[in-house]
């Protein structure tokens, strides 16, 4: 009996499996030319999941998965304990080795590159004294992202980062004179030797790579974006890179004092014109915002006076409506809320500026609202003119912010200036007296100054941002400072008032521009350099 | 060399060692007899009870005696013979399969190979061959007696001592020889893997004697060749530059009026360094006001160094004993040594810390002059003293001593100093970072010592292996002693400091509390570091965890810790495994062994099979 029992309970199990067995073939069938298979190999395909769409197969990476036999979070978080108690310990073999094993088992998690790209070559690289162990281990980190970017070739984050730790980590660090040496030389064939042997030795030049990278990462970005592949980083800062990276070369040029010799001086103008060239073409770039917007950044001006317009058109076409609607709205508020709201912002007393803020967004009025106040008539044309100032505000709202992100007006009169005769020369007298600075040449080093600061003059004229932001006027004042202790050496006074002195007064913060004050500073200057031109 | 426990001397050792193996098994055999009487007791009544008692151990007694060496060898050469019938060989495939792909695993372009491959064969041998171990001991019994088997043995005069003992000893003998081959096997694929040859041309030394080595194995190392004092090329050591964790010597000679350079193999794979240490006592820190005290903690987690700040009169020093020139024939003393250095400004970058190492006799404070070094890290820094040594009098005057007879004390003590002269800037330094260097001894010796420790786990897996199936079926037994070998390996990394931080409540110790705080802390997603609300129930929760924490330390203390084992870690790294470490290994292997043969023993006989 109980053997009977048995065999049918086998048979049973038998059954189960065999009805399981059906669905499951269909579910998992793969896709063949005819057919797009089962229901998981095409939620495989949208989703791009199988390894093919991954990047490298990796023979070794599927061992070490199949050999934990389904275990493999658990082997992950003990090999991640063990990264993290070796690089406590600093035995970096057995750290590099389980770094191996943990991308083995999750080979295509973008984290984990990432991390310990950066654990290599920013923490574990400061462990050592010696530069040459620590620009061993800042490229063993950049490998180890190329090695990441192999098994995720439609990664484009991981082409930014290998960008950015060649820029920042080799041109940055405290050791950047050391690491552009080595890198440029290719120190122990590290790095040059398996990216790219045909680069020339200018060309070997860090920033140059990064942006060389950031490219790469910018056209896999767009082919991705054509197949609707998204970045899952800000575009804003992605896109920012590659011409940074120029920017960043072109000033390098110039900080290592490249531009002295007549051939090396075109060379540096050539980097800086190109700088400006893509930084324009990077403002261009149609980018999707956190607003739920896409902008151009070179589009503010004209956004601003397209607003300009419509403002003035939907005024003229229902005069005084806006003030009326915000009086309206205004009475419903006690008497000392109104005052607070109607005190201009520079005139308000500290309470005064709390209820304002509290209250003072109530009261706005949005072209809608005034537009839905226009005789039945008027009311298509007056909603059709709200509609698109209502635009072009949230344009010139959402580039303004974003400019704020990159110091886009900034990086660009910096490419305009630097591009220019008069900048360079005025960097190169600079330069030169303070070499002559360096050398003790008190003597030499004043008058050199001296020629600068009238060259400085002209370029600030032209480009008073160069003097109006303190990222410039910082690095100016460095320079006068020193003037200042040449001529204290000989018993001189300083000059008062000095040349640049709105220089100084800007890195000493008792100036402060808005970015309005900065764009009208710009504008007048502009003027009067179309006018020059014209008597000339 | 990473060393952050002491190895006691064998001798000192073994006496604390015998006394705490006394001890617990005093404890173990007490609590089995009072649980055996108590049980009869149960069921039988307290006076049969202890006359069944008694009856048992005195017949156990006499089988003990009666063991017969040529039955046991009888069982174990059965034993043998089921672990080959079971495709023992089987290991050998997996293990051949580990080694041909290894290079899947392994990156050549690590920052020392040697180290890397030491390691991974290490580990894949130890693992595979732990659990051969397990497999072949725990199945074996229960399988005989669930099949019956066991009857056609014990219907012969087998005793149940010598059924557990052949098996321990088969078991055993079988794992010692697949052991071996791997072992074998290892060492021909760690030597084939990094055996290479550089060359020097004597075109690409310039003027100063200085140049790089051809590249093989992706590096090539550096060098400056010294010259003979006698122009006698010979009898001056030269060497290259460290790189990929390890060095050549280079030979010169003169072949047709043209001066020729040779490389030797690499140092690594030829000869084990044998360090001699500081005992724990005897390394110190001298603080900034002169006194002796711990050094400077730099706020690494890892507190395993102390720093002495540049400077400053902080010194680091290491007393050696028993120095002598018996003990170093060889005219003077090599020092190694593998400082840390940490930076509280940037200073000059292209340049190492300057650093400064004199001799002290410890009894008359006669000191030699200042050995100036450039420290480097993670490399291993070597200084040969000679024997004429240049003493600095307190007044600076001058004189030249000989080593062994006024550096070193009539007690045989010798202090070595080390000081970082950087201000601001620090050295950091264990008890192992410096040592005196004795005579080497060969590598594959070493590589035979590395695989003792595997062998011993091996020996103790099986012994437990069969203890636990004496009395329990094949897979509880199996998980029994996979749970040992968990617990042994983790014993002072993890569960001897849960135990305590639990016990003691301390979460200095280990934060986080035992496991019905943790299932509290998760449920509620309380981070460790947390306190819990003081309520009746989280205190009810602390207690249970610290009686469970009682029973786990209980356990634990019964277990061999096999983080002792670990012999890998000094082969892998270059350095001989101490014979002191071999030694203790062996001791607490037989010990182990001897219990858990009479645990096993008594087990069996209690069980209706055997009688």
């Amino acid at each position: 009996m109980s053997e009977r029992k048995t065999l049918i309970r086998k048979l049973v199990y038998g059954a189960f499996m065999v009805v399981l067995f059906v669905p499951l073939s269909m579910m998992s069938q793969p896709a063949t030319k005819e057919s797009s298979g089962g229901i998981l190999a095409r939620l495989r395909k949208t989703h791009k999941l199988s390894q093919a769409e991954l990047g490298d197969i990796d023979p070794s990476s599927a061992t070490m998965k199949l050999a934990t036999m389904g275990m493999g979070g658990v082997a992950v978080n003990l090999l991640w304990e063990r990264a993290n108690e070796y690089k406590k310990k600093e035995d970096w073999i057995a750290l590099g080795a389980t770094l191996e094993q943990i991308v083995k088992l999750q080979p295509h998690f973008y984290k984990v590159w990432d991390f310990q790209a950066h654990n290599l070559s920013y923490n574990i690289s400061a462990e050592f004294d010696d530069y040459h162990d620590r620009y061993t281990y800042v490229i063993r980190g950049i490998n180890f992202l190329k090695q990441g970017f192999e098994k995720n070739d439609s990664e484009p984050r991981l082409l930014n980062r290998i960008g950015w730790y060649i820029g920042q980590k080799i041109g940055r660090a405290d050791e950047h004179k050391q690491y552009r040496r080595l890198f440029r030389e290719d120190w122990n064939n590290l790095f040059h030797v398996t990216d790219n042997p045909d680069r020339t030795p200018e060309e070997r030049d860090n920033w140059l790579v990064a942006r060389e990278k950031h490219r790469l990462a910018e056209d896999l970005a767009d082919t991705l974006k054509s197949r609707n592949i998204y970045l899952k980083t800000t575009p804003l800062l992605f896109y920012s890179e590659a011409p940074k990276s120029q920017i960043n070369y072109a000033e390098t040029r110039q900080l290592e004092g490249r531009f002295l010799q007549p051939d090396e001086r075109s060379e540096t103008k050539r980097a800086w014109e190109t700088a400006r060239a893509e930084w324009r073409e990077y403002g261009q770039r149609q980018l999707p915002t956190s607003f739920g917007i896409e902008i151009r950044l070179q589009d503010l001006e004209n956004q601003e006076k397209l607003a300009a317009e419509l403002t003035a058109e939907i005024e003229a076409l229902l005069p005084g409506v806006r003030e009326r609607l915000r009086d309206e709205k205004l009475a419903g508020f006690a008497a000392d809320i109104r005052e607070a709201i109607r005190t201009p912002f520079e005139h308000r007393t500290h309470d005064q500026m709390a209820l304002a803020a509290e209250h003072e967004y109530k009261t706005a009025v949005n072209w809608d609202e005034v537009a839905d106040q226009a005789p039945a008539d008027q009311r298509a044309d007056a909603k059709r003119l709200s509609n698109a100032l209502m635009r072009a505000e949230a344009q010139v709202n959402a580039i303004s912010t974003e400019r704020g992100k990159v110091n886009y007006e900034y990086w660009r009169t910096r490419g305009d200036a630097e591009s220019e005769e008069i900048t360079l020369e005025a960097r190169r007298l600079t330069y030169e007296a303070g070499d002559q600075m360096d050398r003790a040449n008190v003597d030499k080093a004043i008058p050199l100054y001296e020629e600068a600061w009238k060259k400085w003059r002209e370029v600030v004229d032209r480009y008073p941002r160069m003097a109006g932001e303190s990222v410039s006027a910082d690095e100016l004042v460095e320079d006068i400072n020193r003037y200042k202790k040449a001529l204290s050496f000989y018993g001189q006074k300083f000059p008062q008032p000095f040349i640049l002195q709105e220089v100084i007064d800007v890195a000493e913060m008792k100036i402060i521009y808005t970015p309005e004050q900065l764009a009208e500073m710009e504008r007048e200057a502009e003027r009067k350099a179309e006018q020059k031109n014209g008597d000339e | 060399m990473i060393l952050e426990t002491s190895i006691e001397d064998f001798l000192i050792w073994l006496p604390q060692a015998l006394a705490h193996f006394g001890i617990m098994a005093a404890i173990v055999a007490l609590v089995a007899l009072v649980v055996g009487f108590l049980v009869a007791a149960v069921r039988h009544g307290p006076l049969a009870a202890g006359d069944m008692t008694y009856r048992v151990l005195s017949a156990a007694a006499l089988d003990l005696l009666r063991i017969s060496p040529r039955r046991i060898m009888a069982i174990a050469g059965l034993a043998v013979k089921e672990a080959i019938r079971r495709r023992v060989w089987v290991v050998f495939v997996l293990f051949a399969l580990v080694l041909v792909f290894a290079g899947w695993f392994l990156d050549p372009n690590s920052q020392d190979p040697a180290e890397l491959y030491l390691d991974f064969v290490l580990w894949w041998t130890n693992l595979l061959i732990i659990f051969l171990a397990i497999f072949l001991s725990t199945f074996s019994l229960p399988n005989e007696i669930k099949n019956k088997i066991i009857y056609t043995i014990v219907t012969k005069p087998v005793r149940s001592g010598e059924i557990v003992l052949g098996r321990m000893f088969g078991f055993g003998a079988i794992c010692t020889g697949v052991l071996l081959v791997m072992g074998l096997l290892s060492y021909l694929f760690v030597v084939r893997s990094l055996r290479h040859e550089h060359e020097i041309l004597a075109a690409d030394v310039n003027n100063s004697g200085a140049g790089r080595t051809t590249r093989e194995q992706d590096h090539q190392h550096g060098y400056r060749l010294l010259s003979g004092d006698d122009q006698d090329p010979a009898t001056v050591e030269n060497w290259t530059d460290f790189a990929s964790g390890h060095r050549h010597q280079i030979f010169t000679d003169v072949e047709d009026g043209e001066q020729v350079y040779r490389v030797g193999p690499r140092e690594d794979l030829e000869i084990a360094r044998v360090p001699i240490l500081a005992d724990e006592e005897n390394f110190y820190m001298i603080e900034r006001d002169g006194q002796r005290g711990r050094g400077i903690s730099v706020g690494q987690e890892w507190g395993y160094r102390r720093f002495i700040e540049g400077n400053t009169p902080m010194a680091a020093v290491w007393t050696f004993g028993n120095v002598n020139e018996q003990r170093f024939p060889h005219g003077g003393i090599l020092i190694e040594r593998t400082l840390r250095i940490f930076r509280s400004h940037k200073g000059d970058i292209e340049k190492g810390l300057a650093g400064n190492m004199f001799l002290r006799n410890p009894s008359t404070q006669l000191r030699s002059a200042p050995f100036p070094f450039t420290a480097r890290e993670f490399v291993i820094d070597s200084a040969w003293i000679d024997r004429e040594v240049e003493t600095e009098g307190k007044d600076g005057s001058r004189r030249t001593v000989d080593l062994f007879d006024e550096l070193v004390s009539e007690q045989g003590n010798l202090e070595v100093w080390i000081q970082c002269m950087e201000p601001g800037q620090y050295f950091g330094a264990a008890r192992p970072d410096l040592y005196l260097r004795s005579d080497n001894k060969p590598f594959a010796w070493n590589f035979c010592k590395g695989y003792a420790g595997i062998w011993f786990q091996v020996v103790l897996m099986v012994s437990f292996g069969v203890m636990f199936s004496t009395f329990l079926s094949g897979p509880v037994a199996m998980l029994t002693t996979v749970g040992v070998l968990i617990l042994g390996i983790f014993a002072t990394s993890f569960v001897n400091p849960l135990t305590e931080s639990v016990i003691q409540s301390d979460i200095k110790i280990m934060a986080g509390g035992g496991p019905i705080e943790s299932l509290i802390r998760l449920v509620t997603q309380q981070g460790i570091m947390m306190e819990l609300d003081d309520t009746a129930g989280t205190r009810a929760a602390k207690m249970a965890d610290r009686a469970l924490m009682y029973g786990m330390r209980g356990v634990v203390s019964l277990m061999p810790d096999l983080s002792r084992f670990d012999d890998a870690r000094f082969v892998s790294q270059g350095y001989d495994v101490p014979d002191d470490l071999i030694y203790q290994q062996a001791t607490i292997t037989v010990g182990f062994v001897l219990g858990t043969f009479l645990a096993g023993f008594l087990f069996l006989r209690m069980r209706e099979v055997a009688k």
